[in-house]
């Protein structure tokens, strides 16, 4: 790694970027070691990752060439960061001498173009800002992950995320017409915008997803839809078994419907958000949104859909609407969160996977089941499907856990790890993948292999080939040494 | 000893909407479509039990809780998790009147449960909760036994001889004493009292015992039931306004911000205090 | 109307409660007669002090050894058995608010905590409170007499005791405490027990610690109040020191108080003190009706909050959306430079 010191590295940047931006102070250098993934430790006051060096505010896309340039040069590892909600370790700083290269300042909504119906803005606008100025324009990205207050534009390129109407507007990847970045040579690349092409290979998704392990995202453009949300057409069920759920969200997909929302609860992870209306019960939630006779006749097949399987039970709409409204997570969430678990030492983790219809409820059955059996002290197994796609659908698993006899710093190995290998293990094992949207992070890599099969070749490739270094987020993606 | 303690599912109020603020036939308001909760004194008044459990237990004398409701069916989800919290006993009184702003018939049912049972030597509850915010049932359960009542008490703590030792808030102090029950005991603002969470093994092996559920009618009378006689009713009720103008102060950057709050609005004020 | 006015004089707080009652009768019992003020209290250096500061002409002081709530509704109940008041007025402090419905249910009468505005009607009182956490104000009627009502703090502007030197005070007193006291059991001479001694016969043993100095809040003129939001004791405890170097007074919200990173004399809302400032600063806080109530009073409220959707920001005067850190850090800094350049104003 990098021999060069971190005197002189604190110098470099700040002769590039000014002294303003470039930030040394301790706590924001512990702070910026770790992303959510380690809070219990984080919260309980334990920082077991090497803290970076500094942490560079940056403004513009030469900024950020300059910057990368000199952390290849000298081989120093670099971690780009923007809304800071990543979940999988993402934002450690797993080396020593790390540079974090936050581009939350990048912030300018550059262009919204209603005739192309396509919005242009800089890597660290945040997304619930974006959609508001759109919302005020009646026009929306269509992009809705819970994380929407925190996240921001790079970061939500970066790892490939998706939100809670992507059965209809798809994932991150779908609304991406064009891309900046900049690459570890300082090179500045940008993709243009257009409606398709087919001039070879689509690059854009060699920069989608790669989790700042190939190139710093500055600049993106999506696409943008019209805000109806009158038209929203919102049913609410009650079931008793996740099985008939799949069933419905596979039938509903498989005739061609194309709902915003198609979420479905199993009874554990319902229970934390439904018990006022649904005890006991499973929870399948649809909606139809779009043009209004679009939108009312979906909306009235899917209802149609649902009526034949006697089990399920409708509900008053307006219970899903304002547990809705309520579902993001703000920063108010986030400190009421800190606060719950330092108080009553239980936290709550996720893992996100996704298979084909035939396998995703042998997954979902097999991973809780073996967690309830095998793991200690949790509280809470269960897990909901919220992402279905014609030929399967996603699982997102939810544990909570009692940290006990243990120190803090032991969480991650006694709990986290052992619970995220059994769904990790399982799933690939039937054929799924193991990560649906969060990305792969710093904990997943050991699998990585195993997820990619043969054409790990050609992500490795990748690698090689646009960070040949190494310099770039190490650990994330590719497992370091 | 024997410890009834005594909770309320609320809804979590700061969830409503401005608009969903209706207030419809009989004073009602609908709050169903938000989340409940535990009435955040009751959750104090239940961890501080389990709490007193465990350092009476270490102590080599045994205590036996019992948990009270009084609602719906739907509060069986809450009493299940406090069986597998290690309750020994829970106990819903089914009721569906509106009670809201009657605190002295939910303590004339308390009293006559506690009559009825003759146990326990003491009851803990939480000292107001956010519907009625009437903040007298702890108060009026210990004037229907003729029992002394601690209120705003923080801690309690195991003490020879079957005695606690009670710290409670005053005005201008806290005071500890060390009691004999039979005592009422209301929970204030307690510090570090989130109420744990039981594991899935506990739900299984203990969360599963039946609820005990019992007919209000058999603890206070039909008549006051239908019309609870409280010496007050209620006439009226409409929601309280707190907007201001609430002026956001630009900038694009938190120095921009500060100096424009400080130079346009704090700066003379400032000199006036 | 006949109303009577039960004050605690065991507590330092005797002044503040006189007033706050005072303000309150003064607002709302124009037309009521009043009766006396009851006030319990331990020793007799205070009396001069007690009966200048009773609201009104007729005092009824009784002595006991200390603020005992069993042996004070026992008394109470006996004194007044076969009074003919109609209203019982307490302040809205703990002692208020447990000994009024308490007393109302000796007395057979009907009582309401936390009354922030009354009127009378034929054979009832209607009185005025907040519900569902504030977030709505009801109106009761109440029936039966006597009406015990404990006030809602802060409510009502305090009104000081006005000094009428040509006044004769009419002064009655009961002893209660003539017995032998030891310091923490409440025994009396003679073999025959005693009424008080029975109301607290379960009391075995008996400390109080005295607060530290009052917190200042309720009297402050600027506060600046740390929410959930902070996230962490260390951050409340540095802005204890920004408060200091602003020149205000450190409150908190319930959650900050309920994981004891600030101590609970810090407390702001309902559950804790109302504040009535010039200026009140939030940071990270998010503004429910419970909290809001506290600081409903301030001239001027300053909100600062990374969420522009937040209800405190429709209920600030002035709103800043960020960070609450980096802003009031960078007003420290604003702050201290004006002060060294001499701007003496602060
Ligand atoms: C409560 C909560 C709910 C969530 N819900 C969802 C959800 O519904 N759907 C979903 O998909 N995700 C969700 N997430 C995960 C997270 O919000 C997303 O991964 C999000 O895309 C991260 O964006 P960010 O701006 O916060 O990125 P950061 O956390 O700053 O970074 C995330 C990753 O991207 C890299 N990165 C950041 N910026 C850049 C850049 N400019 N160029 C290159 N690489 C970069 C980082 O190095 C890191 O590896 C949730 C997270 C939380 C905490
Ligand atoms: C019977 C009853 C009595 C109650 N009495 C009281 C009382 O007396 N006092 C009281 O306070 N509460 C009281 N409550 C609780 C009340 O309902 C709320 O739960 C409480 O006020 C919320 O506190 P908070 O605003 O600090 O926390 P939260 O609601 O969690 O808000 C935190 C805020 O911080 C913001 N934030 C987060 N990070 C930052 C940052 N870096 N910079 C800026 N802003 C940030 C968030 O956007 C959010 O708005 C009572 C409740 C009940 C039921």
């Amino acid at each position: 790694m990098s021999t060069t010191s971190k005197t002189q590295i604190v110098e470099t940047l700040i002769s590039i970027l000014g002294k303003e931006r470039v930030i040394t102070d301790e706590e924001v250098l512990k702070e910026s070691s770790v992303d959510r993934f380690r809070r219990f430790e984080e919260i309980h006051g334990y920082f077991t990752q090497p803290l970076p060096v500094a942490v560079v505010y940056l403004r513009n896309k030469n900024e950020v060439a300059a910057v990368l340039k000199f952390a290849n040069e000298h081989n120093i590892n670099l971690v780009a960061r923007t809304g800071d909600s990543a979940t999988e370790g993402g934002l450690e700083t797993a080396v020593e001498n790390s540079i974090v290269a936050d581009g939350s300042e990048m912030n300018k909504i550059i262009k919204i173009d209603p005739y192309n119906m396509q919005a242009t803005c800089e890597c660290g606008t945040s997304l619930q800002d974006l959609e508001d100025e759109l919302r005020e324009q009646g026009y929306t990205t269509g992009h809705s992950p819970q994380s929407k207050p925190l996240a921001q534009m790079g970061g939500l390129v970066a790892t490939r995320s998706i939100g809670q109407f992507s059965t209809l507007y798809g994932g991150i990847e779908d609304m991406v017409v064009g891309l900046e970045a900049v690459f570890p040579t300082g090179e500045i690349t940008k993709i243009k915008d257009v409606p398709r092409r087919a001039a070879g290979p689509d690059i854009r998704h060699v920069i989608i997803g790669n989790e700042g392990a190939l190139c710093y995202i500055t600049e993106v453009t999506v696409k943008i839809f019209k805000y109806r949300p009158e038209n929203n057409y919102l049913l609410g069920y009650t079931l008793n078994n996740m099985k008939t759920g799949f069933e419905i969200l596979r039938e509903v997909m498989a005739e061609g419907y194309k709902p915003s929302i198609a979420r479905l609860y199993d009874v554990e992870d319902g229970a934390s958000h439904f018990s006022h209306f649904a005890e006991d019960k499973c929870v399948l939630i649809l909606m139809a949104e779009g043009p209004k006779p679009l939108a009312d006749a979906t909306g009235k097949a899917m209802e149609k859909i649902v009526a034949k399987y006697v089990e399920c039970e409708k509900v008053d709409p307006r219970l899903i609407q304002v547990w809705f409204d309520n579902l993001n997570w703000d920063v108010s969430k986030v400190a009421e969160e800190r606060t719950e678990i330092m108080e009553t030492k239980n936290i709550s983790n996720t893992t996100e996977i996704s298979a084909t219809w035939d396998r995703i409820y042998d997954i979902y059955k097999t991973c809780v089941e073996r967690i309830r059996n095998e793991m200690p002290d949790m509280t809470l197994v269960g897990g909901h499907s919220s992402h279905s796609y014609l030929n399967g659908t996603n699982m997102y698993f939810v544990y909570n856990y009692n940290v006990v006899d243990c120190n803090p710093k032991q969480e991650i190995t006694k709990y986290h790890l052992p619970i995220k290998k059994i769904i990790v293990e399982e799933t690939i094992k039937a054929g799924g993948s193991m990560c649906h949207h969060h990305g792969v992070g710093k904990h997943r890599t050991r699998w990585i292999q195993e997820e990619y099969g043969s054409s790990y070749y050609i992500l490795e490739t990748l690698k090689k080939a646009f960070d040949p270094k190494g310099i770039m987020n190490k650990g994330t993606i590719f497992p370091g040494e | 000893m024997n410890i009834l303690t005594c909770f309320k599912i609320v809804s979590d109020l700061d969830l409503m909407s401005e608009s969903d603020w209706v207030v419809e036939d009989h004073f009602r308001i609908n709050t169903s479509f938000v989340k409940n909760m535990i009435n955040p004194y009751d959750e104090s008044a239940l961890e501080i039990t389990l709490l007193y459990k465990e350092q009476a237990e270490k102590l080599g004398s045994a205590v036996n809780l019992s948990a009270l409701t009084i609602g719906s069916k739907q509060l069986d989800a809450y009493l299940k998790t406090l069986y597998a919290l290690r309750f020994d006993k829970a106990v819903r009184i089914e009721n569906q009147h509106d009670l809201r702003f009657s605190p002295d018939a939910i303590s004339t049912v308390i009293a006559n449960y506690v009559k009825v049972i003759k146990k326990p030597e003491v009851i803990i509850l939480g000292r107001q909760s956010g519907v009625g915010d009437n903040a007298k049932t702890p108060l009026l359960v210990a004037e229907h036994l003729g029992w002394p009542c601690i209120s705003q008490a923080v801690k309690i703590e195991p003490a020879s001889e079957g005695l606690l030792k009670v710290s409670s808030m005053a005005d201008d102090g806290l005071v500890i004493e060390t009691i004999r029950p039979p005592c009422v005991l209301s929970i204030g603002n307690a510090p570090n009292s989130y109420l744990r969470i039981p594991t899935l093994k506990d739900k299984v092996n203990y969360g599963k015992k039946e609820i005990e559920v019992l007919e209000i009618e058999n603890y206070l009378n039909q008549a006051v039931l239908e019309q609870p006689s409280e010496g007050h009713n209620i006439t009226g009720l409409k929601p309280i306004n707190h907007k201001r103008q609430g002026v956001v102060i630009e900038g694009s950057t938190p120095a921009e911000k500060a100096q424009n709050l400080y130079h346009n609005y704090l700066q003379e004020r400032l000199k006036q205090l | 109307m006949k109303h009577t006015i039960v004050l605690n004089g065991c507590s330092e707080t005797f002044l503040s409660q006189a007033e706050e009652v005072n303000g309150f009768a003064a607002a709302y019992l124009k037309d009521s007669r009043a009766d006396k003020t009851i006030i319990f209290h331990c020793t007799d250096r205070h009396k001069p002090f007690l009966i200048a500061n009773s609201p009104t002409p007729s005092t009824q002081l009784i002595r006991l050894p200390r603020y005992q709530p069993e042996i004070i509704l026992r008394t109470l109940e006996q004194l007044e058995a076969s009074s003919n008041t109609e209203l019982y007025l307490f302040p809205g402090d703990f002692a208020g608010s447990e000994l009024s419905p308490r007393l109302a249910y000796r007395l057979g009468g009907s009582s309401l905590i936390a009354v922030n505005k009354i009127s009378r009607t034929e054979n009832a009182l209607t009185c005025h409170k907040a519900v569902y956490s504030n977030y709505m104000q009801a109106e009761f009627k109440l029936s039966e007499r006597p009406y015990c009502i404990s006030l809602a703090k802060g409510s009502t502007d305090p009104l000081p005791i006005a000094v009428e030197n040509d006044v004769e005070k009419d002064v009655s007193e009961i002893d209660i405490a003539n017995q032998e006291w030891s310091n923490t059991v409440l025994s009396f001479k003679g073999d025959q027990k005693s009424e008080p001694e029975k109301a607290c016969a379960h009391i075995v043993d008996y400390e109080f610690v005295k607060k530290e100095a009052a917190s200042g809040l309720e009297n402050a003129n600027y506060i600046l109040v740390a929410g959930r939001g902070v996230k962490m004791k260390e951050k409340v405890d540095k802005l204890h020191t920004i408060a200091g170097q602003l020149g205000a007074e450190l409150g908190v919200s319930r959650p900050v108080a309920m994981s004891a990173w600030a101590p609970l004399n810090k407390l702001i809302g309902v559950s804790g003190i109302m504040a009535k400032p010039q200026i009140c600063i939030t940071a990270a806080v998010s503004g429910a009706a419970a909290f809001y109530t506290g600081i409903e009073k301030s001239k001027l409220i300053i909100a600062i909050n990374t969420d522009r959707g937040a209800p405190i920001i429709r209920a600030s005067d002035l709103a800043i959306v960020d960070d609450y850190e980096k802003v009031l850090d960078e007003l420290v800094q604003i702050i201290t430079e004006a002060q060294c350049k001499g701007d003496t104003s602060l």
